[in-house]
């Protein structure tokens, strides 16, 4: 089940976040490797965590979240435009109301099963990428992913677009990119994935829509705040 | 001005109508970066007529490399399996891949000019190795270069793939459930036992486990097994 928290009902859901972010640091620092991120109390969380990012989070029937991921609008700093754009160098970091940066995209080792074959759990993610774009009216989402995932978006046929050339090849390499969020994709990430009805409730729809029409009105007072 | 070039190629990759378009540009990209070889494709020993594998790669020497299954000692393919990562073929010396057989696959490679390789495992949603391979006079050290050289690979690659895909018309696709309890189904579990791993019920897992039969319009467990592998979307 994927769920949509965001600051107006974050107090409903301080289990289901305190397990995230549990979750990405044993997966990012743990299993991935991303030394620079660790931290001693085993939460992985950065300054792009904060009052304006929108949550999704899976969990599984016994209530475990088993993966996340989170959307941060660009008219304010996100991961993209303050630690990478220098990878960017082409495209330029699209920066307006109709984008949002996604980051920290994880699943947990338990549940995924094959490379390239997304497990369910990411096919909820994806899926509810996609109808977050939709149900917003997006021309796209920016973020910074490893070349495998973007190697596997294309295979996919995701429509996606790298911003500019990929950085520390070597060690695997970054690419930042951009994902287009039209209506057919939707449409085919859910027959492709067996996701045969919508990810994100109607209410929360409701909820992210809120969300973006505040941010997105008084984007001054946001940054106060 | 390489960064600009490498987008250009990639806005055409995504536009080409036919696989020798698509060469061609990818080709004419490759000579812009001095790069005098290469090979993209499957590395594995299977034949087929859909299997992927072209390149400029010395003829003599890819007849000789599937011939004789070079792939089971090819140090570049050992690498490749063991990492995500591009890597130049110098750095294989001191890792200790160059040993045995695999070092005399290695010797013969130089003798058809060979040497100074640089290798990019692509990956393949049906979880196949196949890999890219560069070489060129000087060796691909330029680290831009290789930046380039991994983005146009993906889109040459997915690009290709996508031609044969559609020259294969298999519409028939397994869920990812289908896939996950097959994957069990082909390591003797029982409906039960998956259910257990799955943590789902022994009823749902034997659904799934019906439905991917029904699509592949096979009687057994075991057919469905060898038709997901068949067509290519489970590994064994």
């Amino acid at each position: 089940m994927l769920r949509i928290v965001t600051r107006q009902n974050a107090e409903l859901y301080e289990d289901q976040l305190e397990q995230m972010f549990r979750l990405r640091h044993r997966v990012l620092v743990d299993i991935a490797g991303w030394d620079e991120i660790r931290r001693s109390d085993e939460r992985e969380i950065d300054q792009f965590d904060n009052d304006l990012t929108t949550y999704f989070i899976v969990t599984d029937p016994q209530e475990h979240v088993v993966g996340s991921l989170r959307m941060q609008p660009t008219i304010f700093p996100t991961l993209t435009s303050e630690v990478f754009p220098h990878i960017c160098d082409i495209a330029g970091v699209p920066q307006a109301e109709t984008f949002y940066d996604c980051s920290r995209v994880i699943a947990a080792p338990e549940v995924s099963q094959v490379a390239g074959q997304p497990s369910w759990v990411t096919s909820e993610l994806h899926s509810g990428m996609f109808e977050f774009g939709l149900a917003l009216g997006l021309e796209g989402l920016t973020c910074v992913l490893e070349i495998k995932w973007f190697h596997y978006m294309k295979r996919w046929n995701w429509d996606v677009r790298p911003l500019g050339l990929p950085e520390n090849i070597d060690e695997g390499g970054s690419v930042a990119a951009c994902i287009n969020t039209t209506e057919p994709m939707l449409e085919m990430i859910q027959k492709t994935r067996g996701v045969r009805e919508r990810v994100i409730h109607p209410g929360d729809i409701g909820l992210i829509r809120a969300n973006h029409e505040l941010i997105h009105s008084k984007p001054g007072a946001e940054l106060a705040a | 001005m390489l960064s600009l070039r490498t987008m250009a190629f990639v806005e055409v990759a995504e536009i080409v109508e036919t696989e020798q378009e698509l060469i061609t540009a990818f080709e004419c990209l490759l000579r812009e970066m001095n790069i005098t070889q290469y090979f993209v494709g499957e590395v594995s020993g299977i034949v087929g007529t859909n299997i992927l594998r072209l390149g400029n790669w010395n003829e003599e020497w890819v007849e000789r490399y599937i011939g004789h299954d070079y792939h089971y000692v090819d140090p570049v393919v050992a690498k490749a399996r063991s990492t995500p990562k591009a890597f130049a073929w110098d750095e294989l010396k001191s890792e200790g891949f160059i040993k045995g057989r695999a070092k005399q696959t290695f010797e013969e490679a130089g003798e058809f000019g060979i040497k100074a390789g640089y290798t990019i495992p692509v990956f393949q949603a049906n979880g196949y190795l196949a890999v890219a391979s560069f070489d060129s006079d000087e060796g691909v050290q330029d680290k831009r270069i290789r930046a380039a050289l991994q983005l146009a690979t993906i889109y040459f690659h997915a690009r290709l793939l996508a031609f044969r895909d559609e020259s294969l018309a298999c519409d028939a696709q397994l869920t990812p459930r289908q896939r996950e309890c097959l994957h069990w189904v082909a390591r003797g579990k029982t409906d039960w036992e998956i259910g257990e791993i799955l943590k789902i019920s022994e009823a749902t897992v034997h659904t799934h486990v019906e439905k991917a039969k029904r699509l592949y319009a096979v009687p057994t467990r075991l057919q469905a097994v060898v038709e997901a592998v068949l067509k290519r979307e489970l590994r064994l």
